[in-house]
């Protein structure tokens, strides 16, 4: 009896735990998908979950654990729908919108390559929009997608010509995740903004065997809107950090990213969280997912190594610039003090 | 005279003669000068919040200098120093930095560090050079991690020695200026990018890369120093683009002399220096890309110097085989 008593508390508590909810809608080539199979699979376990698209394209997952989920669309026939951004975060209470763009999901073929060296192989194809070929993108490997496909791969191509086609030779025989963009705005590095076209390869993890070529053609989406990675919004996460950016004189900055990163070694690679820039009163917020130690910073610009006269700085309440942001917690008052890389004194 | 120990911490001033560890304290008296150091190091000194596993760095004991702080005599370090921003550290003539191999983290590289956000000056002298070495019985590279310059106001160093790191030093985004120093038996001897950097007249040598930098687009100098007996001499990782000047040192018995990493996609002119008596043609043959291949002209040495630069040995007696 005491037994029935406890499982059914615990039920009740587990009912009652908040929990998250997902909505979102899929297209393709600017028209509603219908019967795409959206899959959302945590990343921290436990059984994931999977519905279908309506007529109007659109889906929903309700009361699933908050958590990180991996994201990807599949079908009808041979299309699919991965995220910019993934996995997704997915807080308690309000529903997170994801939209979904789907192409052609391409299965790499195999070529023997003639003068490989023994270990080796490479990849090549074309980078399509709506199937017309794309310059001036950049195809890049990742060895896995730990840290969201961002920043630069492992391997990358030099920007396709006109024909949309790339290479990459020389790359030691594994499986990659393969990702292409093509930047709009000056400098072609940083994240992927507004307008620019992206393209995460359906086939990933893609296999690169010795001795041969892998043939893949990848189709890239526009971006629709600008946002910060995994930002989302403090009133979603419930969880980050809210500030100002200012100068070694107390003056507010405007037009700085506020990141955090999960590694002590800041300002190598991409971040983990960014913000959008920052306004006149240099003030910024920061939402941090589900928590734990971050190290924070500010720059100027959001691709890149820091370059002399940028605005760079650290969060220094701490000699490491880390804080720790406990699940759920919003910490006021974080300053960034920023300079001049390289300006002297 | 001084030297004390507070929480695995060791610090000290010697005016003269060798700190002595009994049961690891160091048995001087500490001086007027040991005592601000301990307390400020006392007031800096932070630990590990909570969510913080103990192996990560955040939670490794860390000090912090502030204001102008200055060391001489011994210091034994088994933890992260930072030189904040707003500090300025001062290593008096005659200093030994002893790091203890204390791997916090278990990625096999010892994790005691100093860390410069603010100003160094290491100025020693020919007859008292600043030595920052292992303090293990059985030293090895990467008994502890670098003296790292990052985002800082500047870094000058005179007849400075540096044995048994991870990387001797490192400068990233600073203004640096090296001159009569030795950086041996490191992994990486001298590390950069993004560097306003000068390196002359040191010895770099027995360390597994000699030089590694990623210029970044911002040139820095390395003029007149001996880079000799490293695994590779000149390890140009990325983002170089030719602008650092390479010139008037001596590259000998490095048995790759230069090295481009996978992602240096430009090829880089080394002019006028000496190797060892390799033709220019020999030097590019022994040289190496970032898998052991030839780098073919990826790399162009011409004209090659005939004769060494001389590079005085920076400190009394021979200089090592």
């Amino acid at each position: 009896m005491r037994g029935w008593a406890l499982l059914l508390v615990g039920a009740i508590l587990s009912a009652c735990a908040p929990r998250a909810a997902v909505r979102g809608r899929v297209m393709h080539d600017g028209s509603p998908l219908a019967g795409a199979r959206v899959r959302l699979e945590p990343t921290n376990g436990g059984a994931g979950a999977e519905v279908r698209t309506g007529p109007d394209g659109r889906f929903e997952a309700p009361h699933l654990p908050p958590g990180p989920y991996r994201v990807e669309a599949r079908g009808p026939g041979p299309l699919a729908a991965i995220p910019g951004q993934n996995p997704v975060y997915l807080p308690p209470g309000q529903p997170v919108w994801i939209g979904l763009q789907a192409v052609p999901a391409e299965s790499p073929t195999f070529a023997l390559l003639a003068d490989a060296e023994p270990g080796f192989g490479s990849i090549a194809g074309r980078v399509l929009h709506r199937g017309r070929p794309v310059e001036g993108a950049v195809v890049s490997l990742y060895a896995d997608e730990s840290r969201g496909l961002r920043g630069p791969g492992i391997q990358d191509s030099f920007p396709t010509g006109p024909d949309g086609a790339y290479v990459i030779e020389g790359v030691l025989a594994g499986r990659y995740w393969v990702v292409a963009r093509k930047r709009l705005h000056e400098g072609g590095m940083g994240p992927v903004r507004k307008g620019d076209l992206y393209g995460i390869a359906p086939a990933n993890p893609v296999p690169i065997r010795d001795g041969q070529e892998t043939r893949l053609d990848i189709h890239l989406v526009k971006k629709e809107r600008d946002t910060a990675p995994d930002a989302g919004s403090l009133e979603l996460t419930g969880t980050g950090v809210r500030g100002r950016v200012v100068d070694p004189q107390g003056r507010p900055v405007a037009g700085v990213y506020v990141f955090a990163y999960r590694n002590r070694t800041i300002g190598h690679g991409m971040p983990d969280f960014r913000t959008l820039p920052t306004g006149p009163d240099g003030r910024f917020e920061l939402p941090l997912g589900e928590g734990g130690l971050f190290y924070l910073g500010g720059r100027e610009n959001s691709g890149g190594s820091p370059q002399p006269g940028e605005w760079f700085g650290f969060y220094e309440g701490s000699p490491d610039h880390g804080l720790v942001v406990p699940r759920g917690r919003v910490l006021e008052g974080v300053e960034i003090v920023v300079k001049r890389v390289l300006d002297g004194g | 005279m001084g030297a004390n120990r507070l929480g695995g911490w060791e610090a000290g001033r010697l005016e003269g003669g060798d700190a002595r560890l009994l049961g690891g304290w160091a048995a001087e008296t500490p001086s007027l000068v040991t005592h601000l150091v301990l307390l400020m190091f006392l007031a800096g000194c932070r630990t590990p919040g909570p969510g913080v596993p103990p192996t990560d760095l955040h939670a490794m004991p860390t000090e912090s200098i502030t204001g102008r702080t200055e060391w001489s005599g011994e210091v034994v370090l088994d933890r992260i120093v930072v030189v904040r921003s707003s500090g300025e550290l001062v290593i008096a003539p005659g200093t030994r930095v002893r790091f203890r191999r204390v791997d916090w983290d278990g990625d096999g590289i010892g994790d005691a560090e100093i860390t410069v956000e603010g100003r160094l000056t290491a100025r020693g002298t020919a007859k008292r050079p600043i030595d920052l070495a292992s303090a293990e019985p059985e030293p090895r590279p990467g008994d502890w991690k670098y003296l790292m310059v990052n985002f800082a106001s500047g870094a000058e160093l005179e007849f400075v020695r540096v044995r048994h790191a991870f990387s001797g030093i490192q400068v990233h985004y600073s203004p640096a200026a090296i001159r009569r120093c030795e950086f041996a038996d490191n992994v990486d001897g001298v590390r950069f990018s993004t560097a306003d950097l000068t390196l002359e007249g040191s010895w770099i040598h027995h360390n597994i890369h000699g030089i590694r930098f990623e210029e970044r687009g911002h040139p820095a100098r390395v003029e007149g120093n001996e880079i000799s007996d490293n695994e590779v001499g000149i390890f140009a990782v990325t983002r170089c683009g030719g602008g650092t000047v390479f010139r008037s040192n001596n590259l000998r018995a490095n048995r790759v002399p230069v090295k481009l990493g996978w992602e240096q996609d430009q090829g880089l002119r080394f002019p006028e220096n000496y190797w060892g008596g390799l033709s220019a043609d020999q030097v590019v043959e022994a040289s190496r890309d970032g898998r052991e291949r030839r780098v073919g002209r990826g790399i162009d040495v011409r004209p090659v110097l005939p004769r060494p630069v001389p590079v005085p040995w920076p400190f009394p007696g021979r200089p090592p085989e």
